[in-house]
């Protein structure tokens, strides 16, 4: 608030006084009205931005004719000032372009990082969220919540002020070239209103719609409707999904969506279709929160529970029910990550900010006769501030400019974590950023230019001092203490992303146990009106294996319901093992993936005991299954072989036990310490309709995606390819989070060590030239040039020493927030901190040995002559 | 100098201004609970206070609108708040403004820019 107030300077004076405090009020009750940091900081910007524009504005504003008789504005005359000032200040800038040069592309670098980052923040978090009142949507789901009760759940459910269900799916849609695969969100009556999307085209969805028995119908996204038949449909248009035809009463726009459903270009009434589990989406009353609504979604909750669902509950421990601000449960994950990495880029700019000081205090000290001339010759204090302020406007503003060509290539960042931000498209340099980058320019020019500027015009009115022999110490102790500061705080960065790195290195397996080059995953969800019975969906990839492997030559192919380190793992309860139940304390589930004969040898995982599966395990035969040496422990225990026994899963209940015939390798199937427990069918046996092709391309053979369509269009051309990659994509999936932070942090880190090395290697510089009369004399007294080197090398590894003892105290507070993101790594992991001390020792140590071989190799007689 | 005005001099009013004006019609109020009146119709719309404070000093220096006294038994015991309502000028020209807005759109929709109504 004292802030805005400072800011409200900006404004006419007889505005102020008029104003000013009714709109400190209004700032004050608008911030009261939202709660919690980002919003917060979003309202301070765009108060800020607001006083700003409307400064700007008045300024230019034409005089009003009521005061036309009123002297010229003291403005003018203060803006003719600020002209001169410019042009001096360009002059002077220009007369040493290597320290303009230098202090600019330092300051770019800064402002480019922060900038970039906060375009990232800015995109993601601080950005409201495209619905209406979404600070108030509150996301439920319960395991007790399915489509027959729903109706009473929305009922029931506590303080909502209005609530509908939906749910996210996946279809096939059959398109003019054939089909194509689409997310459909089946919505409950009011969804739409609540999610604030609006129809653009035909009309919403009405209750008849909603009502039992009515015909199918569908609102399809504007840009999907185009992008096939490009006219809006017709009256009595009609989109066929999975076989069942819907009519297409409405077309939504391009942008409507919700959540993470921003690819949902199919939005229908839930009772138009079968759907497996359901959501609740619930407005609360304004000055609600989530945990106000808590306890009686956790009462609501238990009134709904059967107790065989309560049974199931307990066993695979899952909370009740789950409820969750729409923002929070889109943006939890990553905030406390972008707020890290912001901090990390204001680190970055201070220690550009420091560099450029440093060298603005020594040239300022450099120019002290000519300040002292200026004085002298009438200039007052406040204007050989101004001077010394327009200089280092000039310069931050050209490093805002380069910073904001830099901030540019922020989107690229993105390109380290597809899917990983959400909300990524919003990411974009536009004039927030550019706002941004103006406001980092101006703090910066405050701490580099203006605060160094008052301390000099005070000692300007001096008379400029006798040409003593050494420096003085003033100077030489704030540069000293620069540098140590410097290196603090790039110490505190180099531990976080050391920390992070090893994250990412413990995190990723350096063998998962099978082979992910040269194979292209092919993935595929059939229909179930197109394919009702197991036995068709076993023909369809009978004939899709065929195909591929008639197309290419032979190329070993294979087909599996989930694939390992792709994120997705089916995991299902052992109801029997050996004819008996599993006792209370044993294994809740299992990982379970149904895979075709071949799939052992065409992954490169060894089998250990018995065998795989073979073509005679087919419908029909006994059932079979092989298990891996983790479950083998789990569910016989260490050292027994499990060749022979049986085993009864969820999905075989009906069918009777699997007999294990072979024993495999375990293989990493999840990101974490250990691989888990997994058991395989055979794919035959035990078809589904949502499974991966994959098929091994070996670089020499042409075999690439055109064929693997080729081959699924052959097989049936109504079933789409829902996504085709190659299997070294999907497995990095896994380690996307910890990649993209070690990275971005890792990057952030790197430039600050640069920053840091270059202030080390200015000050000393700076340091040595100006004492060169004085290492002159000693040299000329006998002191010898190796002595001298190593005099200013133990000057700079002294400071680095304080440094990294400073900041390690501040790391070691500071990588807490850190914690959370950790695995396999200690936030105060000793080797970590070591490491760091030691890369900044020696980086300080390079960066001065240049300077330091210079001060042995000052000749005395020439800098004595220079006198 | 309100004498000799004609709403029509005024037109075209910015857009604050207009909605503004819309607000006050329904009776005199004080910064923030135009700002709120305003955003409670327009959620997307957000007002901060120093350009909505420029506005309204042109909109009394133009005559639209007057200073007014707090209503009694308001939420401003004190008197603190600064309350504007419109003039009879004020009303007038935000009914121009409407009609040339209306106009607007019919033209809008002859060009068939809104689809079918």
């Amino acid at each position: 608030m004292a802030l805005y107030r400072l800011l409200l300077r900006l404004l006419p004076v007889d505005f102020r006084a008029a104003y000013g405090e009714e709109m400190v009020r209004m700032l004050a009750a608008r911030l009261a009205a939202v709660s919690g940091p980002p919003a917060r900081v979003g309202v301070c910007l765009r108060a800020v931005a607001d006083v700003l524009h409307a400064a700007v504005a008045e300024r230019l504003r034409p005089a009003p004719p009521s005061s036309s008789g009123r002297k010229r504005r003291p403005l003018a005359g203060f803006l003719a000032d600020l002209r001169l000032d410019a042009r001096y200040a360009r002059r002077t800038l220009l007369r040493a372009p290597s320290f303009t040069l230098g202090a600019v592309l330092t300051l770019a670098v800064g402002i480019g990082t922060l900038t970039a980052l906060f375009t990232v923040v800015d995109g993601v978090l601080l950005r409201p969220l495209p619905w209406p009142h979404a600070e108030r949507l509150l996301m439920v789901n319960s395991p007790y919540l399915n489509p027959d009760n729903r109706a009473q759940w929305l009922e029931d459910l506590p303080l909502a002020e209005a609530a509908a269900a939906f749910t996210i799916e996946s279809g096939t849609a059959r398109t003019p070239e054939g089909a194509e695969s689409v997310r459909i969100l089946p919505v409950g009556e009011g969804f739409p209103d609540l999610v604030g999307a609006r129809v653009r085209v035909g009309r919403g969805l009405t209750p008849g719609d909603h009502a039992p028995g009515a015909p199918p119908v569908a609102l399809v996204r504007e840009d999907f409707w185009r992008r096939w038949w490009g006219e809006a449909p017709a009256p009595g248009a009609v989109l066929e999904i999975d076989g069942l035809s819907y009519d297409v009463v409405g077309l939504l726009p391009a942008d409507a969506g919700f959540f993470r459903y921003r690819d949902a270009v199919v939005w229908m009434p839930l009772e138009n279709r079968e759907i497996r589990g359901l959501s609740l989406l619930a407005r609360l009353p304004a000055g609600t929160s989530v945990e106000d609504a808590r306890p009686g979604l956790e009462a609501l909750a238990d009134r709904m529970a059967t107790p065989e669902r309560r049974a199931f509950v307990a066993r695979i421990d899952a909370s009740p029910v789950n409820a969750h601000g729409v923002a929070d449960a889109m943006l939890g994950d990553v905030r406390s990550t972008l707020w890290v990495l912001l901090g990390a880029g204001g680190v970055v700019l201070l220690l550009a900010v420091a560099n450029v000081g440093s060298l603005w205090v020594g040239r300022g000290l450099g120019r002290r006769d000519e300040l002292a001339v200026r004085a002298a010759l009438g200039a007052g204090g406040g204007r050989l501030v101004r001077q010394l302020t327009v200089e280092a406007v000039l310069v931050a503003g050209a490093g805002a400019a380069l910073g904001l060509a830099l901030a540019a290539l922020a989107p690229a960042l993105l390109a380290l974590a597809p899917d990983y931000l959400p909300r990524a498209e919003n990411i974009a340099v536009g004039w927030r950023a550019g706002l941004f980058a103006l406001g980092a320019a101006l703090a910066s020019a405050l701490l580099f230019g203006v605060l160094p500027a008052w301390a000099l015009a005070r000692r300007a009115g001096m008379p400029a001092r006798g040409r003593g022999a050494t420096e003085g110490r003033g100077a030489g102790r704030a540069q000293g203490a620069l540098v140590a500061a410097e290196v603090a705080a790039a110490l505190v960065l180099v531990v976080g992303a050391g920390l992070l790195a090893r994250t990412y290195d413990a995190l990723r397996p350096e063998d998962p146990g099978f082979r992910v080059e040269d194979r292209l995953v092919a993935s595929f969800s059939l229909s179930a009106s197109a394919y009702p019975e197991p036995a068709d969906r076993l023909r369809f990839t009978e004939r899709l294996l065929a195909e591929v492997r008639a197309r290419t030559g032979g190329a070993p192919a294979v087909v599996a319901t989930d694939l390992p380190l792709t994120g997705m793992s089916s995991y299902m309860t052992v109801p029997r093992v050996d004819g008996e139940s599993l006792p209370e304390d044993g294994p809740s589930g299992i990982h379970f993936r149904a895979v075709t004969p071949g799939y052992f040898a065409f992954m490169e995982m060894p089998m250990l005991l018995g065998r795989g599966f073979s073509p005679g395990d087919g419908d029909g035969a006994p059932l079979v299954a092989v298990v891996n040496e983790s479950a083998a422990r789990v569910l016989w225990g260490e050292g027994v072989n499990p060749v022979g026994r049986e085993l009864t899963l969820e999905v075989t209940e009906e069918r009777g036990p699997l007999r294990v015939v072979g024993m495999v390798r375990d293989a990493w199937i999840l990101r974490g310490p250990e691989p888990r427990a997994e058991v395989y069918a055979s794919f035959p046996q035990l078809p589904s309709g949502r499974f991966h092709l994959v098929v091994a391309t070996p670089p020499a053979a042409p075999v690439g995606p055109a064929i693997v369509r080729q081959a699924a269009r052959a097989a049936d051309p109504g079933v789409p390819i829902r996504e085709l990659a190659p299997f070294e994509q999907l497995v990095s999936w896994s380690v996307v989070v910890p990649r993209f932070q070690a990275s971005v942090l890792g990057a952030v880190t790197a430039v600050a060590l640069f920053l840091a090395a270059m202030g080390v290697f200015a000050v000393l510089s700076q340091m040595i030239g100006r004492r060169r009369r004085e290492l002159g004399i000693r040299l000329a007294l006998g002191a010898t040039g190796g002595g001298i080197m190593m005099a200013v090398l133990c000057r700079a590894g002294t400071l680095a020493l304080v440094g990294v003892a400073v900041g390690t105290g501040i790391a070691w507070g500071a990588t807490r927030v850190l914690e959370a993101h950790l695995y396999g790594v200690t936030p105060h992991d000793p080797a970590t901190f070591a490491a760091a001390a030691l890369i900044l020792v020696g980086t300080v140590l390079a960066a001065g040995f240049g300077p330091a071989r210079r001060a042995g190799r000052v000749e005395p007689m020439r800098t004595l002559r220079d006198d | 100098m309100s004498v000799t005005t004609d709403a029509g001099d005024l037109l075209p009013l910015h857009p604050l201004e207009f909605r503004i004006l819309l607000v006050l019609l329904e009776g005199a109020s004080h910064g923030y609970q135009i700002v709120r009146a305003i955003e409670a119709r327009e959620p997307a719309a957000a007002i901060y206070p120093a350009n909505l404070y420029r506005r309204i000093r042109d909109l009394l220096a133009r005559g639209l609108l007057r200073e007014a006294d707090a209503p009694r038994g308001g939420e401003d015991p004190e008197g603190r708040r600064r309350y504007v309502a419109v003039t009879p000028l004020g009303r007038r020209v935000a009914r121009a403004e409407a009609e040339r807005l209306q106009a607007l759109v019919r033209d809008a929709r002859a060009a068939d820019l809104l689809g079918r109504a």
